[in-house]
């Protein structure tokens, strides 16, 4: 595996792959993520997987930055053969009013009807690049290039939670209530961040979308509350 | 045993050493803004140093003891008063049954502590006790305090009281100690210069998440985004118009923006405790 370590503060260090998005370069994230995972090193206290990047965040009363940097750099890590369990994740989607906020205006602009944006969102299976940015986000690859929309001109205040939309090259699911510029073709009943549950989604999982009606959305609302 | 909550001050959340080891679900780390102060508290009163206690903003609250208790204010000063007399800071304190401790706004510093002894009875939420409000993760329901919460406290007797200590002297300017960051040398020595010289202004609009400076906009290189990577507490980015960003306790877990430098745990502490219109200089270690 090619990879340099970089001092990332004075309790991080930074493990920077190559410098592009891929499957190839996801895989030997996941790879040194989960063998870094596993060991259970005592003083390495959390682990950030990025698209083309592992943080590595350590506890230096229990653990010797220059001895970790030096473990880092130095152990033989395998690029692949590690069990590499792998998910597909089904997320039902209502891509009905009143939740398909912005169909009509996507639909407009993409020079597509409902029914084909639907098909093309629904048709992928996406691979969960990383998890980051808020709690339970997933960054997806895959999305079909008929669909790369820009953003909102004016993003909304308030973005419900389970929301699914469309930005430039990526699509994705608002995990928490928040504002975002995102175009929304769709909700999900489904929490993809639960105090009670375990994560839904890690990383290198697959994700796909699968349409449901309204009535389905509530009735799956309420199983989910 | 148990406090009540009377008035809730401006942004009062119960901290403790933060949430590590979830970041790979995308939770922010959380805990204490300024962990020098903090560990003071709980050194203290003998807990150990990531005990929960009580953070509160700029504008303190006012608790009522519905038992006798032990505490030790540290951070910021925010006029403690108990029954309306002055209460010492930096010191374990009695506090007697249904005694009214109050605090004002911050005559220095933005972030006051309030440990108890034995730390709050509460449940870890992903590992830790620190309130992230977003998600309604962790401390009380998730969320700011607010008049009528009634927080418990263990039962608990202090063993010995330690002398007081020296209280932190807090400034409105204050050099921050750094590490050259990941992308440090994509920027220009032009740029370099201008990011160590510059004196930067702590904006109104910061908080938890991040502390925005402004100062001179450096110029940024063609390249001026990665893809994007891990966070940690310290990171100090640089957005697209040039502006740095110093990403804090509840800062996303990833970002995009270009990573000039990274502050020391210590310059955290530090800059946590300036208040917006204060200033600070950043110098590498």
């Amino acid at each position: 595996m090619q990879y340099e370590v970089l001092t990332y503060g004075e309790s991080a260090f930074l493990i920077k792959f190559e410098n592009e998005i891929s499957v190839e370069i996801h895989l030997q994230v996941k790879s040194l993520y989960l063998q870094l995972k596993n060991i259970h090193l005592v003083g390495v206290i959390s682990l950030i997987p990025a698209y083309n990047s592992l943080t590595v965040i350590f506890d230096d009363q229990l653990i010797d930055g220059t001895f970790l940097k030096l473990f880092l750099e130095k152990t033989k890590f395998k690029k692949e053969g590690v069990e590499m369990a792998e998910k597909t994740i089904e997320i039902p989607v209502c891509y009905e009013k009143p939740y398909a906020l912005d169909l009509q205006e996507v639909s407009e602009k993409l020079n597509l009807t409902p029914s084909e944006i639907i098909a093309l969102h629904t048709s992928k299976t996406y691979l969960v690049y990383m998890l980051g940015f808020a709690p339970g986000f997933m960054y997806l690859g895959g999305l079909d290039t008929r669909l790369f929309i820009p953003r909102k001109d004016t993003p909304r205040l308030k973005v419900a939670a389970g929301s699914v939309g469309l930005a430039d090259q990526q699509t994705g699911v608002y995990p928490l209530e928040t504002p975002g510029g995102w175009q929304i073709i769709g909700k999900t009943p489904i929490p993809l961040f639960s105090k009670k549950k375990s994560a839904l989604v890690s990383m290198g999982d697959r994700v796909k979308f699968v349409s449901i009606t309204a009535e389905e959305y509530l009735k799956m609302e309420c199983t989910w509350q | 045993m148990a406090i009540e909550i009377i008035s809730s001050g401006l942004a009062t959340t119960l901290q403790d050493g933060g949430r590590f080891g979830y970041q790979d679900q995308g939770i922010p780390v959380s805990g204490f803004m300024d962990g020098d102060a903090a560990h003071i508290a709980n050194l203290l009163l003998n807990n150990p140093p990531n005990a929960v206690m009580i953070e509160m903003t700029m504008v303190g609250i006012k608790f009522k003891a519905i038992q006798e208790l032990v505490i030790a204010i540290t951070g910021a000063d925010m006029q403690p008063k108990l029954n309306g007399e002055a209460l010492t800071m930096y010191k374990a304190l009695t506090i007697p049954k249904d005694a009214v401790v109050s605090f004002s706004g911050a005559k220095n510093g933005v972030y006051s502590y309030i440990a108890v002894l034995g730390g709050f009875n509460i449940q870890d939420e992903f590992g830790s006790k620190s309130t992230y409000t977003p998600a309604k993760l962790g401390g009380f329901y998730g969320r700011k305090l607010e008049k009528g919460d009634v927080l418990p406290v263990p039962n608990k007797k202090i063993t010995q009281k330690l002398a007081r200590v020296k209280a932190i002297d807090y400034k409105q300017n204050a050099q921050l100690y750094c590490l050259k960051g990941p992308e440090w040398d994509w920027f220009s020595e032009e740029s370099k210069t201008a990011f160590l010289e510059t004196t930067f202004k702590i904006h109104q609009h910061s908080n938890r998440i991040g502390i925005r400076l402004e100062g001179t906009l450096l110029k940024m290189p063609k390249r001026d985004e990665i893809i994007s990577s891990g966070i940690v507490k310290g990171t100090v980015q640089i957005t697209k118009g040039g502006q740095p960003i110093v990403m804090m306790a509840d800062a996303p877990t990833t970002g995009g923006y270009l990573r000039i430098v990274n502050l020391t745990q210590h310059a955290c502490h530090t800059l946590a405790q300036i208040p917006p219109g204060g200033t600070v200089q950043f110098v590498l270690k």
